[in-house]
């Protein structure tokens, strides 16, 4: 066991020897991926995106206890923004434009959200959701492409080398490297905590002195932000949005990657989408199967793992740790 | 818009808004009891229909027995479901059991297709859907008739039911503290088992009305089932009359903004529930449910 004697160490974020290792040898994969698996190249890229999405929705979710059914929507913002705008403005104006647009929506979303809770909350958020698909099918179809979409070229956005799926692919990873960090961070940091007491116990949070419209609002703009970055990156990725692939069940399954993973810390996030990403990628060559095979997973790990494979491999852990009591 | 049109429409509105009332009803009664989402009901409702299409046009079995049978087999099912699964999964909190009818959703709705075919399907019906009775120059469809008035037989049914019976008592009494309930010897598992039964007969109802008019396959129910759960939340989750009110109300609207503006048709049900949230953030008859922190 690691005892703790000061606050500094609570807040460290490596806290041993071992952690930096694992650490470094993450990041050692992730750059090596493209180069010994080239194949998995795309799938992991996927799940680069996708774990951004699952963080973003996890500092809701998890941490400030607020659901949302409508992550496809702020998804479909940034992938939207970077479709129609970085030809224009170059990649990453318009990745920031998506960062804006994201923050901005969410907060707004965030306000009347502050009323509502539980299911009433669930079905306004694929409510908004809903609104934002059929907005970008629905608008003229030289606005947004209409219900075909638009289409991405690489080429044009990054120039010839970067255009490659292998450059791309460490653009994807330094973005999502930086965004991690920085979700680590909002965990520890004051407003991260803001964000566990509101949930835990809304009362003694605003006696505390959390200001709780604020800190509601907040979780649901960095939320949306988290959720555009990953539609900004995605839509490079796959090369075409169209409103089809922002459905429900999009959300949906944003929402099943952090129950899947463990809900309430970031590493669950990352670990749900690792999860889902890879099990759609092998589902998809079960054809007919897939959709049943997909609802048995989520089926068994709710009955038999309700925290998720974070909470399993932190039971893991503390059981080694504290052998053989 | 002449007289007539508007006629036209409020009767389209209340036969779609019959079939948002009978599946926000089903969300509403579900809800009360045990707290959860249930967002496999779709699913359950569609195991109804193909089972009523399978035992009707392929085996030739009276339409009004294979009706009973699939209403029967989702009210099992999902009794079913919430016993063996729900019941002793251990993501007890409502998030982890909105995941879990999600996952029970996709699992069920992958099964059915794989089962029954992706393929539209012509549901048998009562009534022929293209016939209509004529009164004066006014032409009525005789399966919009059957649907408001099946509609309004099974919302009184429900109210007999929930207000006069034994169980209806033990219902609303878990709905309104299930722990006290349990201590003055309710039993709260067959209560439990039987409002899953009840709010998937309410939806498979709403479905086996609604095919007929339009074809069968196995996303049959997922704008019905989005419909009901807006309609559920404009009247208020807690609420049986609630839903029903919201139920008419978004089949009516829809009817008339649909008209004029078809595009926003699909959205509008969710404005309409972000527009009543914000007065009335529990619903239009829902009441504030009581937190002690």
């Amino acid at each position: 066991m690691v005892l703790k004697e000061r606050y500094e160490q609570d807040l460290r974020l490596v806290g041993s020897p071992q952690g930096w290792a694992a650490f470094a040898l993450t990041i050692l994969l992730f750059v090596l991926i493209p180069q010994i698996f080239p194949a998995y190249a795309y799938p992991v890229a996927l799940f680069m995106v996708y774990s951004l999405v699952a963080i973003g929705l996890n500092i809701l979710v998890g941490f400030t206890g607020q659901i949302s059914l409508g992550h496809a929507g702020f998804f479909a913002i940034g992938a939207y923004a970077v479709a129609k705008l970085a030809p224009i403005i170059t990649f990453p104006a318009a990745l920031l434009v998506a960062v804006v647009a994201c923050a901005v929506v969410g907060y707004l979303v965030g306000i009347p959200a502050l009323k509502l809770e539980g299911p009433y909350l669930a079905i306004a958020t694929s409510g908004f959701g809903l609104a934002i698909q059929q907005f970008f099918a629905n608008t003229p179809n030289d606005w947004f492409g209409g219900h075909g979409g638009l289409i991405v070229e690489k080429s044009q956005l990054f120039g010839d080398f970067f255009a490659r799926d292998r450059a791309y692919y460490y653009i994807i990873l330094a973005v999502v490297t930086v965004m991690v960090y920085m979700a680590f961070n909002l965990a520890r940091s004051h407003i991260g905590r803001a964000f566990v007491a509101v949930r835990d116990a809304e009362l003694a949070a605003q006696t505390s002195g959390v200001n709780i419209a604020k800190i509601k609002t907040l979780a649901f703009a960095i939320s949306a932000v988290y959720a555009g970055i990953g539609g900004a990156l995605f839509a490079p990725l796959l090369g075409i949005v169209s409103p089809e692939s922002f459905s429900l069940l999009l959300s949906v399954q944003f929402l099943s990657m952090i129950v899947i993973g463990g809900i309430g810390t970031v590493a669950g996030g990352i670990l749900g989408a690792g999860m889902v990403t890879a099990l759609q990628d092998q589902l998809a060559q079960a054809g007919g199967w897939s959709g049943l095979l997909y609802g048995l997973v989520v089926l068994i790990v709710m009955i038999l793992e309700p925290l998720g494979l974070y909470g399993r491999w932190m039971k893991i852990k503390l059981y080694w740790k504290s052998w053989p009591f | 818009m002449s007289l007539e049109q508007a006629i036209r429409l409020l009767i389209i509105g209340i036969e779609v808004g019959s079939i948002y009332a009978l599946v926000a009803l089903s969300v509403v009664l579900l809800y009360r009891t045990s707290r959860v989402l249930n967002f496999g009901q779709g699913e359950l409702a569609l195991l109804a229909c193909f089972l009523t299409f399978t035992l009707t046009s392929r085996m030739g079995v009276p339409l009004w027995l294979s009706f009973l049978a699939g209403l029967a087999a989702s009210a099992v099912a999902a009794g079913a479901f919430y016993f063996f699964l729900m019941r002793r999964a251990k993501a007890q909190d409502p998030m982890g059991l909105l995941i879990l009818t999600l996952g029970f959703s996709l699992f069920a709705n992958g099964g059915l297709s794989l089962l029954f075919g992706v393929d539209n399907k012509q549901m048998p019906g009562f009534v022929d859907v293209i016939e209509t009775w004529q009164i004066g120059n006014f032409s009525i469809s005789k399966n919009s008739v059957l649907v408001a008035v099946a509609g309004l037989i099974l919302m009184i049914g429900l109210y007999f039911f929930v207000q006069k019976s034994k169980i209806g008592l033990a219902m609303r009494a878990v709905s309104q503290n299930p722990e006290v309930a349990k201590a003055l010897g309710i039993p709260v598992n067959v209560v439990l088992v039987s409002s899953w039964a009840v709010a998937a007969i309410l939806g498979s109802a709403a479905a086996l009305l609604l095919a007929p008019a339009i074809s069968l396959n196995p996303s049959l129910m997922l704008d019905p089932l989005n419909k009901g759960f807006a309609a559920a939340v404009v009247g208020g989750m807690t609420s049986l009359p609630g839903a029903v009110l919201g139920g008419y109300l978004l089949g009516i609207i829809e009817a008339y903004v649909g008209n004029f503006v078809p595009a926003f048709k699909l959205a509008l049900a969710f404005i309409l529930v972000i527009l009543v949230l914000v007065f009335r953030p529990h619903g239009l008859l829902g009441e504030k449910e009581t937190r002690r922190a």
